[in-house]
């Protein structure tokens, strides 16, 4: 029984966690894509490359 | 007085007309039916590979919930296909045949090499190839295809982005998580995970097809003085995807699911909600992007995560370079496909 509530308590939160993660994400793409293509497209990219950039250097020797 | 219509002096006229587009109408569903079996790996990959579910089971699951998008998620994307790429005026049966030939060719010599391209922009390469070939370069509509253009580069990046990020905090949040726990509820919420994909991948897919249809019954009279979508085009549509997809094709599920990286059922899960909600998002604000590209991009993402060389790059590489020559392959295509029609 408290295998069951613990497993059903962390799949909540799990999902919880994925909207807290993608509504955020996806209410500032909207706001970028008002301000229009040239503005939402370099903004994309960069943050891209960033993250690329992070992931590289964090996960070196793993 | 008004001039009589061509089937009144000559009523063989009109069912040979008729005959022709309900002849298109047919090989834009068998287009939609293509498209189901060709993006059928995107929607199952991910919970084949981490055996969630068997493969039949799969894109069962993959075939009722693009089916079901059919119901009360809108027609923004039929909309942009139908009178936003290129102009309406120029529209024929030809044209739209051209078209899907383009589309379809494109899509079986891609999934021949297994290889996960966009059905979405073989459909608009092959639109706009078949409209330069019928009108010219004014023919296209800058704006839209300038728009569909930038979400080719936007579209991966967001599935790349959305699901670094949830891989990120799915990672801190199951620290003090043991494996075995961590990977019996991961396999359970990918099933809902996988059925959200699939609902993103039906309502932005079909949509492209409603949008060809019913762009050809406006164009040829059928659909009356407004531009709309029927309900019919909207069932058939969804129904050809999902049979599509019940046919799907296992040559790209091993490239999604097995050969970029190795996936675990929490990377499916990051994967698959982070590009579900990227494709829900564009299809409400009625952008036609590629949900190949999108859960590719998520994909790399989840990879990237555990290591970065964990990702395969030189597969990532032959993908993007097939992304590249989808839209002027398939434009080629329709192009020639137009050349010949237009003798007939």
């Amino acid at each position: 029984m408290g295998e069951i509530l613990r497993d059903v308590g962390l799949s909540v939160l799990t999902a919880a966690l994925a909207a807290a993660v993608l509504v955020p994400t996806f209410v500032v793409l909207k706001l970028l894509m008002d301000l229009g293509l040239d503005v939402l497209l370099p903004a994309v990219v960069a943050l891209a490359l960033l993250l690329a950039y992070i992931l590289r250097r964090e996960t070196v020797g793993r | 007085m008004a001039p009589p219509f061509l089937w009144q002096v000559c009523p063989r006229a009109m069912d040979t007309s008729l005959i022709f587009v309900i002849f298109i109408v047919a090989v834009a569903l068998l287009f939609d039916f293509v498209n189901g079996f060709h993006d059928a790996a995107n929607s199952v990959a991910t919970i084949v590979s981490t055996r969630v579910l068997s493969p039949g089971m799969a894109v069962l699951w993959a075939a009722f919930f693009n089916f079901v998008a059919a119901f009360g998620l809108g027609v923004h994307v039929a909309n942009t296909i139908g009178n936003g790429i290129i102009d309406t005026s120029v529209v024929d049966e030809k044209l739209i045949l051209s078209a899907l030939i383009g589309a379809i060719v494109w899509d079986i010599i891609t999934w021949r090499y297994g290889l996960p391209t966009s059905s979405s922009h073989a459909l608009i390469g092959g639109l706009i190839g078949a409209a330069i070939a019928s009108a010219g370069m004014d023919a296209v509509i800058g704006s839209g295809v300038r728009k569909v253009g930038a979400f080719i580069v936007i579209s991966p990046m967001v599935g790349f982005i959305a699901a670094t990020f949830l891989a990120l905090a799915i990672l801190h949040l199951y620290q003090r998580v043991a494996p075995s726990t961590a990977q019996g509820i991961f396999r359970r919420l990918q099933l809902l995970s996988a059925a959200a994909y699939s609902l993103g991948h039906g309502t932005n897919d079909a949509q492209k097809t409603m949008g060809v249809i019913a762009v050809l019954l406006f164009t040829t009279g059928h659909l009356g003085g407004e531009f709309h979508v029927p309900l019919w085009v909207i069932l058939s549509a969804h129904a050809a995807i999902a049979l599509g997809t019940v046919f799907g094709g296992w040559r790209i599920v091993r490239t999604m699911g097995m050969r970029i990286t190795k996936l675990e059922p929490q990377d499916g899960f990051a994967a698959e909600a982070a590009s579900a909600a990227a494709i829900l998002f564009a299809t409400q604000v009625g952008i036609p992007v590629s949900t190949t590209h999108t859960i590719a991009g998520g994909i790399v993402g989840v990879g990237s995560t555990k290591r970065f060389s964990a990702v395969r790059w030189g597969v990532a590489y032959n993908i993007v370079l097939a992304w590249i020559l989808t839209i002027p392959v398939s434009g080629l295509i329709a192009w020639a496909a137009f050349q010949v029609a237009r003798e007939f």
